[in-house]
């Protein structure tokens, strides 16, 4: 069943002005539930203007677009759909606001009009999930936390709300490696256990393509690839735009341009490194 | 000793008012960085990296030892200024250094404040622009450019000054992966055609593979100084620091484990390239 349906959606920024940006070009694709969809695309190829559409944030300039079964363009459900489509903006601890943690992640809940007690256990749920001590945090300013803990109180105010599809930007950007092991380890817990859709745009290819179920490729607001990671890789589409790709990925992009009948379809180092292997046997 | 270059002698940095207290950042630090040399310095976190960078041009002073820059010691008020001018500086946050509301404004803040005459300073803003390829950027405003653009402009402002030297702190740190390696081309470019010295910090090994030394930073002190392959190659420094070679060198270490021979050397994505499709 698809969640998301999107069809011929285009969005331009400020159109008549002299500012006006095409953000997004004629994007059509549906998201089914459950599934674990990365989004990859560099700075301002639309990925972030994209997002902003699935919960009606954003209204696209010509197309269609319906979520859960609701046309997202219409402003009477904006409501419901802020609450079931979870948005993690870009450094979400930046809108941190509250005096405590608890306070923090209580205030969504209590804006869906939750009872006291269940907007308790909630929250005690939500710190778990991202793997917050509650006793340790609940009482304590967002402000107190380090980097990495802020951001994930700040994951967690979404996961409270519990949502029905979870919509991250970028939730590892400028996180230490440890910071950045924490956070996928929730967003693959989440889905994993509770079967939340899962959309993820990230710059961060090489961990995307181990979880995601099919990765969309933008590049200047138009679609350049669409489907699972290993298709993706081992196609034709990305071979103008690797520059996304870690090294490892490029190194075999590169030798396929110079004409190796090389397999780009692998995900890790090691399924590189072996294919690399292959190539070198033949050659002897 | 040779006029060009920075050096360290003996430098400790500890950061208290009090002797004998607080944390020593780093301790008995000896550096000589030459003239046109693309240095790499690598360390976790706390290991004094943004120290040794901010000591480079004297933006903080030694506790002990010297820094000299060109000759001239940054603890002599009268030198700081030039030194200042020679060391330019780039930060991780682009926005924090960013001060003026246009591109060519930001790149003429700094010559303007050396007092050069208005001809001077157009005529660098140009040159500039020229050399970092944001001539059609040069009207917008630095604040709603994208991060890649900002950190160029913040290389373009340092440039206007006529450095000898280029300090990077960890400048790809909030950069994809396009922009990161646009920038670290961008640097090459500089170091090879105007000769421009780099020394660049980073957490990114990919970001370090092609320059000519890497400094391995640990705990306050200097546990690796070599060419990058040796340095990677090697397993002691990096081991215990946690830093994970590049791609490229693990795919290397992966393939000569299986029986390859391959030059040992190979650090780079085009080397690497090179290599394999001979």
């Amino acid at each position: 069943m698809a969640v998301i349906d999107i069809k011929n959606l285009s969005y331009i920024y400020g159109p008549g002005t002299p500012y006006e940006k095409k953000a997004l070009e004629d994007i059509s694709f549906s998201v089914e539930k459950g599934e674990l969809l990365g989004i990859v695309g560099s700075n301002g190829s639309g990925k972030s203007t994209l997002i902003q559409h699935f919960n009606g944030l954003l209204s696209p300039t010509s197309g269609s677009i319906s979520v859960l079964g609701f046309d997202a363009r219409d402003k009477k459900y904006r409501d419901q759909l802020w609450q079931k489509v979870g948005l993690v903006f870009q450094f979400p601890e930046q809108q941190l606001f509250e005096a405590s943690v608890f306070a923090e992640l209580a205030y969504g809940l209590k804006n869906m009009g939750l009872k006291h007690d269940e907007i308790e256990y909630r929250v005690q749920e939500a710190l778990e999930s991202v793997g917050l001590a509650a006793k340790q945090v609940l009482d304590s300013s967002p402000l107190c936390l380090s980097g990495g803990m802020r951001r994930r109180a700040a994951v967690a105010c979404i996961l409270a709300m519990k949502p029905e599809i979870l919509v991250m930007d970028e939730p590892t950007a400028g996180l230490d490696p440890e910071g950045c092991a924490q956070i996928w380890g929730t967003i693959k817990k989440i889905h994993k256990e509770q079967g939340t859709t899962v959309i993820m745009v990230s710059h961060y290819i090489n961990e995307l393509v181990l979880l995601a179920d099919r990765i969309m490729v933008l590049e200047n607001g138009v679609m350049e690839a669409w489907g699972p990671p290993r298709k993706v890789l081992g196609g034709e589409d990305m071979l103008n735009i690797d520059v996304l790709l870690p090294d490892y990925l490029k190194l075999l992009y590169e030798l396929k341009k110079k004409g190796a009948k090389i397999n780009t379809g692998m995900l890790t180092l090691e399924e590189a490194a072996g294919e690399i292997a292959r190539i070198l046997r033949r050659s002897e | 000793m040779i006029s060009g270059g920075i050096e360290l002698i003996d430098v400790s940095k500890r950061y208290s008012a009090e002797q004998d207290s607080g944390v020593c950042a780093l301790t008995g630090i000896n550096l000589s960085i030459a003239a046109g040399e693309f240095v790499g310095i690598v360390g976790m976190n706390g290991s004094g990296k943004t120290t040794l960078a901010r000591l480079l041009n004297g933006l903080i002073l030694p506790t002990n030892g010297r820094v000299l820059v060109n000759n001239m010691d940054t603890r002599h008020r009268r030198c700081r200024r030039e030194i200042r001018r020679l060391v330019g500086m780039v930060f991780q946050n682009p926005d924090n250094q960013l001060v003026s509301p246009v591109v060519e404004e930001e790149i003429a803040f700094g010559p303007e404040n050396l007092n050069l005459p208005p001809q001077e300073v157009s005529r660098r803003v140009e040159e500039v622009l020229k050399i970092t390829g944001l001539g059609e950027i040069r009207y917008h405003a630095p604040h709603l450019l994208s991060g890649g653009q900002k950190q160029r402009v913040a290389v373009a402002s340092a440039l206007a000054m006529q450095p000898d030297y280029l300090v990077l702190d960890e400048p790809t740190s909030m950069l994809d992966q396009s922009c990161r390696r646009e920038l670290i081309n961008h640097l090459h470019l500089l170091n090879q055609k105007y000769g421009i010295t780099i020394i660049l910090i980073s957490h990114c090994m990919e970001d370090l593979a092609g320059a000519d030394r890497l400094i391995v930073l640990h705990e306050g002190c200097i546990v690796g100084d070599g060419a990058p392959w040796e340095i990677f190659a090697r397993e002691s420094p990096l081991a215990d620091i946690d830093i994970k070679p590049p791609d490229i060198v693990r795919l290397l270490q992966i393939l000569q484990q299986m029986g390859f021979s391959l030059d040992a050397k190979v650090t780079t994505l085009e080397q690497m390239v090179n290599v394999l499709w001979q």
